[in-house]
């Protein structure tokens, strides 16, 4: 195989590509509007693409106050009844269980949980000698999955401690009329003056759980992605009939050029058209999820695994273009099989409805379809698993569908 | 001198059709040979195996039977050795429609292993040589269908190859470019380049070729020089004669009723026309006119024609060259 020459037939294929508008229409634009129409229609299901409010926020207050009051009790209270402004863009819930809070939030059912420690009260006790040396911290656990709203409670966490260390600590001191302190008033005043950085948020993440609700766009998008790159790999195969047929297939094989490195060329300019139009469409989702105030990422925010899922999804489509082709008498054929399939796959894998909860849509017969196992591994990602059994089973077809179909389609093409 | 080209018992039998039974014999094993700095013509109706032959030769399909040795190296063994010494020009016109004439060539011709400054200079020779020079940027589906058989055989042409294989490249085109490429074979032959021409049309055979291969049904029914094959056959000058197209078929049945003539022929696109053979060539014609107007049937015209390859096929075949 000559790589060179590989390289220059990709290159060739892609200006073929540019010279034909109606193929970049129908690979990039059709599908992301596709998505756009169907994520709109249905929006409600599984989740909201509506703008940020009512973020989901959890506030577990474990202080156990101090002989000048309960400052985790006030924050809670805070939160729990929000001035006006806040009300709208936070819904807060109390709980006692740490761990509860957390588990909610790697479910996806919480942004973030403002965690509140046991000793938050006594280490801000002003009047302490070790007052100002010890840290105090918040935990703010967040949802790593969702970009926005967590980024949001953080943004009010901090604003809310900023003033509560200027003012409240103080406060309270003169509030406990304390003979003892009053004495020490000059000092204590210098020690909260000096206490800006006393408060600190720690934020930590949460992941790896298994999500039981998605984003419309979180379903949608990866169902049309997938449903169009499959007719993308299926066109691209045929493409190679389609050279068959015009001569120019066989003008290449006149040159001094092995057929290993023409099928190279023309199958590796195929997968690269899959990768760069389902890269494309992430983009485009994510930028629209980001218009539309969608408090999640659509594709999640794992760029690594998101980039392999995306190398074997597309590599997946273009074995399974491959068999078709392979099985059809011609090219015609090739057209017409190519296109039911992939309709009757798409449905299988639930390109058109979905299910709000990214099970199966059409129960065990969508395990049949590629498409469920592509457009699901995007789904569960971007819900915070990396879907290794769709990892597995994805590179599985690839490998038999394409070894299988090359088999058969270089005989039947006669290269 | 060992030939450029040998041509050693070639079989293709083509995969049947809907998977039963056995595919059709395309060629049944021909053998021949082809001199460097030669026109070699193989002229053959339609689905006589020219293709077929062509594309055997090109390394496109692989022979059933036989091979074929160019330049010492044999295609079923070294293609790409092969490939390196060949220029092919396809029957169909194979070019990208949606890309321009020289973005069509620069694609050929890089991966004829051109590059660089060499690939630029030769796409410039080429687009001079078929005249295209000035509108080589624009996309071939925007030429007519001359100026796309130019490019078509440009194309073949980019690597200087040793030995050019052009498969029928005037068909469909207007009579001024049909002049043009048969001009053009003749100075890429002149240059050195040797040629491997196939038709249909039997003056392009005779105007170009050193030596004809005579093509039908798959075989090879006849090869040599114009003029041997002409004494070969013993073909004398045929006799045509035009008639009242009422006449036709009765003049038809009367004339090969008669012992000097050997056949009699419709032209193909004259209706009114009758061609004949005798082993007696013009002396017949004394006989024609007499029986011809013994029927009261008389001639609107009558006009002697030397023998030619088309007599030749005729002789061999009992067909006309273009059934
Ligand atoms: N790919 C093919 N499969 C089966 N039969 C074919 C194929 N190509 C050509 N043939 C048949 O082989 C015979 C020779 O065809 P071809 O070589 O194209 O003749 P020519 O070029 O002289 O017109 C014809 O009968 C044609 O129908
Ligand atoms: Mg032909």
């Amino acid at each position: 195989m000559d790589i060179r020459k590989v390289f220059q037939i990709i290159l060739h294929n892609i200006r073929l590509w540019f010279a034909d508008p109606t193929a970049l229409f129908f690979t990039l634009i059709a599908p992301f509007v596709l998505t756009v129409i169907i994520s709109l229609a249905f929006s409600n299901l599984g989740g909201s693409a509506a703008p940020v409010q009512n973020i989901p926020t959890l506030i577990v207050n474990q202080d156990q106050g101090s002989a000048f009051g309960n400052f985790g009790a006030q924050m809670e209270a805070i939160f729990l009844d929000p001035p006006e402004g806040l009300a709208e863009l936070i819904s807060v819930e109390a709980l006692t269980d740490v761990d509860e809070a957390r588990q909610r939030v790697r479910k996806g059912e919480a942004r973030a949980a403002i965690i509140i420690p046991p000793d938050f009260s006594a280490r801000l006790n002003a009047a302490s000698p070790t007052f100002g040396q010890q840290k105090v911290e918040i935990e703010l656990y967040r949802d790593a999955n969702s970009t926005i709203s967590p980024q949001i409670v953080g943004a009010i966490v901090r604003q809310f401690l900023n003033s509560f260390t200027n003012a409240n600590i103080a406060v309270s001191a003169a509030a406990a009329q304390n003979p003892l302190l009053v004495a020490r008033a000059a000092e204590i005043g210098q020690a909260v003056a000096n206490a800006e950085p006393l408060i600190r948020l720690n934020v930590t993440e949460g992941r790896q759980a298994q999500r039981t609700t998605f984003n419309a766009l979180q379903i949608f998008a990866p169902n049309m992605s997938v449903f169009f790159l499959a007719f993308a790999m299926a066109i691209g195969v045929v493409q190679i009939m389609v050279e068959k047929e015009n001569g120019t297939l066989g003008r290449m094989l006149a040159t001094p050029t092995t057929r290993s490195t023409i099928l190279a060329g023309m199958f590796g300019a195929t997968y690269i058209n899959g990768v760069i139009q389902l890269t494309l469409l992430i983009v485009a989702t994510s930028l629209f999820g980001v218009l539309l105030g969608t408090e999640v990422a659509v594709w999640g925010t794992d760029i690594p695994s998101l980039a392999l899922l995306v190398l074997v999804v597309t590599a997946a489509f273009i074995g399974l273009g491959t068999i078709i082709a392979g099985l059809s008498k011609d090219r015609v054929q090739a057209q017409v099989l190519s296109n039911a399939i992939l309709i009757v796959l798409g449905i299988l894998g639930g390109a058109f409805f979905g299910s709000g909860d990214g099970s199966p849509p059409l129960g065990a017969v969508s395990y049949l379809s590629p498409n469920y196992w592509g457009a699901n591994a995007f789904t569960q990602l971007a819900g915070g698993t990396f879907p290794a059994t769709h990892f597995v089973v994805l590179l599985s077809m690839f490998v038999v569908l394409f070894s299988v179909g090359l088999l058969l389609f270089s005989r039947r093409v006669e290269i | 001198m060992t030939p450029l080209v040998e041509i050693h018992g070639l079989k293709k039998r083509y995969a049947p059709k809907n998977g039963a039974g056995e595919g059709n014999l395309a060629v049944k094993g021909i053998s021949l040979s082809i001199q460097k700095g030669e026109i070699f013509s193989l002229l053959g109706p339609n689905g006589a195996g020219k293709t077929t032959t062509i594309s055997i030769m090109s390394g496109l399909i692989a022979p059933t039977e036989g091979d074929v040795i160019i330049g010492g190296h044999s295609i079923t063994k070294n293609a790409v050795a092969v490939k390196k010494l060949i220029g092919v020009v396809p029957q169909e016109i194979a070019l990208y429609p949606e890309l321009s004439a020289r973005t069509n060539l620069e694609f050929f011709g890089r991966l004829q292993g051109l590059g660089g400054a060499a690939l630029a200079k030769r796409c410039d020779e080429v687009l001079e040589f078929i005249g295209l020079r000035d509108r080589q940027r624009e996309r071939i589906d925007t030429f007519s269908g001359g100026m796309k058989r130019r490019v078509n055989i440009g194309v073949g042409l980019l690597h200087k190859p040793t030995l050019v294989f052009m498969d029928e490249p005037t068909v469909g085109v207007d009579p001024q470019s049909r002049r043009s490429i048969l001009d053009a074979v003749k100075a890429l032959n002149q240059q050195g380049m040797t040629v491997l021409y196939t038709t249909h049309y039997m003056e392009e055979a005779e105007e170009l070729s050193d030596r004809v291969g005579i093509m039908d049904h798959g075989e090879l029914i006849a090869l040599g020089k114009q003029i041997e094959l002409i004494q070969q056959t013993g073909v004398k000058d045929a006799i045509i004669l035009k008639l009242p197209s009422e006449h036709i078929e009765a003049a038809q049945t009367l004339l090969r009723a008669l012992p000097v003539i050997s056949n009699v022929e419709v032209d193909s696109d004259h209706s009114d026309k009758l061609h004949l053979l005798s082993d007696r060539g013009r002396q017949a014609l004394p006989h024609v006119i007499r029986a011809l107007d013994e029927a009261n049937m008389i001639p609107t015209a009558i006009q002697i024609s030397e023998p030619n390859l088309e007599s030749v096929f005729l002789h061999l075949t009992g067909r006309a060259l273009r059934d």
